[in-house]
């Protein structure tokens, strides 16, 4: 369970309080954990939509927070939900035959333009990098350098044992490392 | 790019790098790092892996908390449906779960008890086969002695229970019928069809005085 900083409900209490007709509960939990599930679809290759994704996962785990039993954080719980939601998403995207089309330059639209051109350069390397990496092993690597979680709870998320994300993440790490060798 | 040959500080990496790491730990992976040339070199990988991710929109996370159903709304307990006239309340129901009772054990009674003659109109129309083989293994009397012993006496009651009967009797039924009805009955199997199976009890259950016996 994510505790809040020093003085903050933690998501147990802000659910508590969510539960007690606390509306203003459920904002705080969407803003402490909106942008880190954005963040985590966009490096799993989403592109759009991701306001409605990160929307439809609230929704989800609001409407059935009597199953989360708090064996996880909450974070990792919808961190879970996002997950299948985008595998639904593909699924879906899978059978109408239509592929999202990726524009790289969309990730670098917004990119500070004060950054030096070689850091500019050396980080767009690292993304390609990440970006040639297999699905599991730039969501695990995504999972673990980027949002920093334990390999546990990646094994929750992605629904794999604590040692096959390990294995996931050395061989991502060495790929990235061979990629800019 | 060189892995460091610790493999348990590469491994917390990435914890340290997000401040998860106790006190302890930090600083001594932070003693680790400052000496060692692999690791550091792998901490700045990850930053600019982390500095290089695709720029995500901005969540508007008042709009999204505003999709969010309230909990009461979610969890409101449903209203009790209301229920329906005839079986609304469970003395009605049980009211008539007798009466079918009654009646059911009053048509089988009576088909006990129909064992007499039957004017053949109502036999052809409503004595089912079934019926028929019921009256023939439950009369000790054939229907030969029935008719014959007391024809005239037994006129009246007959009338009775024929009216009292829904189903019919053996009576009518010509002899080459019964013997065909009679060798049916002798062919049936009138043996349960499964063999009880058989049970083994080893030494050692004794032994044990387990009552359990896996059988």
């Amino acid at each position: 369970m994510t505790s809040g900083s020093q003085g903050e409900d933690t998501d147990r209490e802000l659910i508590e309080r969510w539960k007690a007709g606390d509306s203003r509960a459920a904002t705080a939990l969407v803003s402490r954990h909106a942008d880190a599930l954005a963040r985590f679809a966009v490096s799993t290759g989403e592109r759009s939509e991701i306001e409605e994704l990160v929307q439809d996962t609230f929704v989800r785990a609001f409407s059935s927070i009597d199953s989360f039993r708090g064996e996880s954080s909450l974070r990792t719980w919808l961190f879970t939900i996002e997950r299948r939601l985008i595998l639904d998403r593909r699924r879906a995207e899978r059978r109408q035959r239509y592929t999202v089309p990726v524009e790289p330059s969309d990730a670098v639209t917004e990119f500070d333009a004060l950054d030096s051109l070689l850091a500019e350069e050396a980080e767009s390397r690292v993304r390609k990098a990440v970006d040639s990496l297999s699905p599991t092993q730039r969501e695990v690597f995504s999972l673990r350098v980027e949002q920093g979680m334990s390999y546990r709870e990646i094994a929750e998320i992605a629904g794999t044992t604590e040692g096959a994300a390990r294995v996931h993440y050395h061989n991502a790490m060495r790929a990235v490392k061979e990629f800019l060798e | 790019m060189i892995d460091c040959v610790n493999a348990e500080v590469r491994d917390a990496l990435p914890d340290l790098l997000h401040g998860r790491l106790s006190e302890l730990d930090t600083a001594t992976m932070k003693a680790h790092v400052e000496s060692c040339a692999d690791c550091r070199a792998e901490l700045d990988l990850m930053r600019e892996a982390i500095s290089s991710a695709p720029i995500t929109p901005r969540i508007d996370a008042a709009r999204i908390a505003a999709a969010i159903a309230p909990y009461a709304a979610v969890n409101a307990t449903p209203a009790p449906v209301q229920k329906a006239w005839l079986f609304g309340n469970t003395a009605t129901l049980r009211i008539v779960v007798a009466a079918a009772f009654v009646a059911i054990g009053g048509w089988l009674l009576s088909g006990r008890m129909g064992n007499g003659p039957v004017p053949a109109k109502q036999t052809a129309t409503t004595a089912p086969a079934v019926a028929a083989d019921i009256d023939v293994a439950s009369s000790p009397t054939t229907p030969a002695q029935v008719s014959s012993a007391e024809p005239a006496a037994s006129a009246p009651q007959e009338s009775q229970l024929a009216s009292l009967s829904l189903v019919g009797s053996t009576v009518e039924l010509s002899d080459s019928d019964l013997e065909k009805l009679v060798a049916e009955l002798d062919g049936m199997e009138t043996l349960p069809s499964a063999e009880p199976q058989s049970i083994t009890i080893t030494d050692e259950d004794f032994a044990t005085g387990d009552e359990n016996i896996d059988r």
